[in-house]
């Protein structure tokens, strides 16, 4: 009896301190770096500049808590390495898809079709762009990267609505009037043909030999309306290959988005980064001049290349644009890139309103072509480009 | 606050342990009063008035009661459509609205009002106490504070277990913090904790996946598959709560009845809803079964008496149509198996094979049912219990997922320790005394802590995936 008390005893000993010293030590961290976000932080009971009581105290400290209590980065990746290998193939952290036997990782699993009301305001807010540009002399070109898993689909998928994709761009092509240069037909012709991946295995972006298919399905819709533009030829670049994950343009090679989002990148991308990309120069290059304004990327740029053809474009992107920067710039004269997710002063939700922030700019440039260059996940965004 | 949040877990329980295991016992109601309320305010303060409100309306309605008695039945009445007039409006107000609106085709606007956590819980425990004084089954309590901690008492007020007035009046006077109760209760609320966070959570992410896609988007198999994963999730996230507000009523020196008997081995829905939610069942066989005259007027009357305590017990779990349905389907087949008399026919056919087929009986009606509990959208419901009955053609289907997709290493586990642990096999397991035993229980249960915290942990972990814009 005796004995069974101090069993009892010592469990109780290890449980109550276990229970008290996730509160002995409060992270003080304004940013989680390994999740890309601020951490919550405390919002006190009693407002004193306001003058009165926070009734959401609860779900306040909660948040904060959860954040930021001793031994929550030991136990999250603790938590994750037991699931990574207790998993026989695919390893899932939420929407998150790790497939050990192929070695690719996947944010989300498909894409499905849009929406019918999604649809209609993408097709208004294509309509009224174009109206814009028409109105200016500009012609515009959307275009559209599908997303890895509509090029390297899941084995954990039968039917990942590449049809039901294409059938939703191809209707709102044909209701605005507006056509949307969705490269997915072509990348998945050329999949086969080409040795090397065209997206990365742990990052969500097209790596340079998929950028380079979606640079010249644009260029050959953009001969058509202007047939001076050179399409630059694979044999004009020198290529370099890396194992690592490098889409912004810069010095950097890293292990990829994904697998930094995982949560365990020390314990997978050895094995996940297995296999070489290409990464390309232009042979050329040394008469680019790029006026840039960098935020560890460059968020807007002014490419001039005196050998290009005579037209001023403006490009509007997101992190798919960089790699496509790497050929785009020396079929023009001139080039502004604006990066849509770099300026911290805009409002998320409001980063695509593009005539609402950069009107005036449109109109001082006075471009011959505006093209907006995003990959499939922010296709819906395209309803927001004419809103004021 | 719920039992598996960081605050609960890092604060408020280490906290409120060491406050009343140092203080002396004449302050613990007091104590454990103030700890109830900003246990319900942390999350709902602004629902704080209405928990007082139905507590001093019990109050004085049960004091009234018990000093006039030649009144009593008009002020039970009284007590009772006032506090019901709160459920009502928080919980069916809109339902209400809506099936007017359907009814009569106009479109008077719904409120959306916030349904405040508990409501359901507190108010039938409120109710069964005025009643009880009512039938003088208990004595009136004349302290408004002892009778507030009955009513609120933190680890039974969000998620019950619906305790009743007469089960705890002697806790509330006396009751003593015993170190094996500490220790059973910690053990108790450790298991709550990792049914909860262990597996039906897991069984959660199943039931999710299935039910969240399209009817043709799921084979028949997969289909089943759901139902089951969420025929376990209910069972291993209702259960696990009751676990925990039983083991922290036995911390601070209360005894709980218990909430759940396996009733997945039941071997009709009779016997299931002897075992489900017992709390509840009960509740609603003494306050309104019963008082309808039960089974003891005939056959006709017993039909109508289940029928409405069925339908009103489908009605208690949500403000939604097919809350009613999976409430009506139930007492079909009570009122079925009443008529058909199967406790003659289960003493009668005692062979393996007949206990086999009853048990499937059962087990089917119990899943078909929670399919309809699941989806508030029939069509969807109607359209996977189909698809389960394998009445939909093969080549109807689209399947959009393999089989790995919802099935992996870890949620194979979670099946198979739900399915065994479903079974009284390890009943008594917290009760061994054998010394080596004892320590392995122990180590396994700091185990399943540990492992719960992590999941605890892993769900804060949030990265911006989903804004890729």
């Amino acid at each position: 009896m005796k004995k069974n008390i101090l069993i009892d005893t010592i469990f109780l000993l290890i449980f109550f301190v276990s229970l008290i010293l996730p509160i002995t030590r409060i992270s003080q961290e304004k940013v989680a770096k390994n999740e890309k976000r601020f951490l919550n932080t405390y919002v006190p009971l009693y407002d004193s500049v306001q003058k009165k009581i926070n009734f959401n105290y609860g779900i306040d400290f909660e948040n904060y808590l959860k954040d930021r209590f001793w031994g929550r980065a030991e136990l999250v990746k603790t938590n994750k390495m037991l699931k990574y290998h207790l998993s026989r193939r695919y390893v899932k952290f939420g929407e998150l898809v790790l497939d050990k036997k192929k070695k690719i990782m996947y944010e989300h699993l498909i894409a499905g079709r849009t929406n019918k009301n999604n649809e209609s305001y993408i097709i208004n807010g294509l309509k009224a762009f174009n109206e814009f540009c028409t109105k200016n002399n500009i012609k515009f070109y959307p275009v559209i990267m599908p997303r890895k898993e509509s090029v390297y689909p899941p084995d954990l998928v039968i039917n990942n609505k590449n049809k039901e994709i294409k059938e939703s761009v191809r209707y709102v092509s044909n209701q605005s009037g507006v056509k949307i240069i969705f490269t997915l037909d072509e990348i998945l012709a050329q999949k086969a043909k080409i040795p090397y991946m065209l997206y990365h295995k742990t990052d969500h972006h097209a790596t340079m030999d998929g950028a380079y298919i979606g640079y010249k399905t644009l260029m050959k819709v953009l001969k058509k309306d202007f047939p001076q533009i050179k399409i630059i030829p694979p044999e004009d670049f020198d290529y370099s290959e890396n194992k690592k994950v490098n889409t912004d343009g810069g010095k950097n090679y890293k292990n990829g988005e994904t697998c930094f989002l995982s949560g365990i990148p020390e314990l997978c991308c050895e094995n996940f980064l297995d296999i070489n990309y290409r990464y390309v120069k232009y042979k050329n290059a040394d008469k680019l001049q790029i006026k840039g304004t960098y935020n560890e990327k460059i968020i807007r740029g002014d490419y001039f290349y005196p050998q290009g053809a005579d037209l001023r474009v403006m490009i509007f992107g997101d992190s798919f644009t960089p790699n496509l920067l790497k050929f785009l710039p020396f079929s023009f004269k001139n080039i502004r890139y604006i990066r849509l997710n770099g300026p911290k002063a805009i409002k998320r939700e409001e980063r695509f309103r593009i005539l609402k922030y950069y009107e005036t700019e449109i109109l001082e440039f006075r471009p011959d072509i505006i093209i907006t260059y995003h990959f499939y996940s922010t296709y819906p965004k395209l309803r927001d480009i004419a809103t004021p | 606050m719920l039992f598996s949040s960081v605050s609960f877990l890092f604060v408020f329980l280490p906290l409120l342990s060491a406050i009343i295991f140092l203080s002396p016992k004449k302050l613990h109601n007091l104590e454990l009063l103030l700890a109830s309320i900003i246990f319900y305010a942390f999350g709902e303060p602004r629902f704080l008035p209405i928990i007082f409100a139905v507590i001093l309306i019990s109050y004085i309605g049960a004091l009234l009661i018990s000093k006039f008695t030649k009144f009593k039945t008009i002020l039970l009445c009284l007590t009772l459509i006032s506090n019901l007039s709160f459920l009502f409006y928080f919980k069916y107000f809109d339902f209400f609205i809506s099936i007017v609106n359907d009814i009569t085709g106009s479109n008077i606007a719904l409120n959306k009002i916030i349904l405040p956590l508990g409501i359901s819980f507190y108010t039938f425990q409120a109710i069964s106490y005025v009643v009880d004084v009512y039938r003088n089954e208990v004595k009136v309590q004349k302290n408004l504070y002892k009778f507030s901690l009955y009513v609120c008492l933190f680890p039974q007020l969000i998620a019950g277990p619906i305790v009743k007035y007469h089960d705890i009046a002697e806790s509330l006077e006396k009751r003593d913090i015993t170190f094996e109760n500490i220790s059973l209760g910690i053990k108790r609320f450790i298991i709550g904790l990792a049914k909860k966070m262990l597996l039906a959570n897991t069984l959660g992410a199943v039931a999710d996946s299935v039910f969240s896609q399209s009817p043709n988007a799921v084979s028949a198999g997969i289909s089943w598959l759901g139902a089951v994963a969420y025929t376990l999730q209910i069972f291993y996230d209702f259960s696990g709560y009751s676990d925990m507000a039983i083991g922290l009523g036995m911390i601070f020196g209360f005894r709980f009845k218990e909430n759940f008997n396996y009733p997945y081995i039941s071997n009709s829905v009779s016997e299931f809803w002897r075992r489900w939610h017992i709390s509840l069942a009960t509740w609603f066989k003494e306050y309104l079964y019963i008082p309808l005259g039960g089974s003891k007027n005939g056959n006709l009357k017993t039909i109508r008496n289940l029928g409405i305590v069925f339908l009103l017990t489908g009605l208690w779990h949500g403000a939604s149509w097919n809350f009613i349905l999976w409430g009506g389907v139930n007492g079909f087949f009570i009122i079925l198996e009443k008529l058909l008399n199967i406790k003659e026919i289960s003493a009668k056919y005692t062979k393996l094979w007949h206990r086999f087929l009853m048990h499937g009986y059962c087990l089917f009606v119990v899943i078909i049912g929670w399919v309809l509990f699941y989806n508030t959208n029939f069509i969807n419901a109607f359209a996977h219990i189909k698809n389960m009955l394998f009445l939909v053609p093969a080549e109807n289907i689209t399947a959009t997922y393999t089989l790995p997709y919802y099935l992996e290493t870890e949620e194979i586990l979670a099946f198979l320790v739900a399915i065994l642990c479903s079974m009284p096999l390890f009943k008594n397991i917290l009760y061994i005394q054998n010394s080596w035993a004892k320590i392995g229980i122990n180590i396994w249960l700091l185990l399943l802590y540990a492992l719960s915290v992590m999941e605890i942990a892993a769900g804060t972990y949030n990265p911006f995936i989903y804004f890729r814009f």
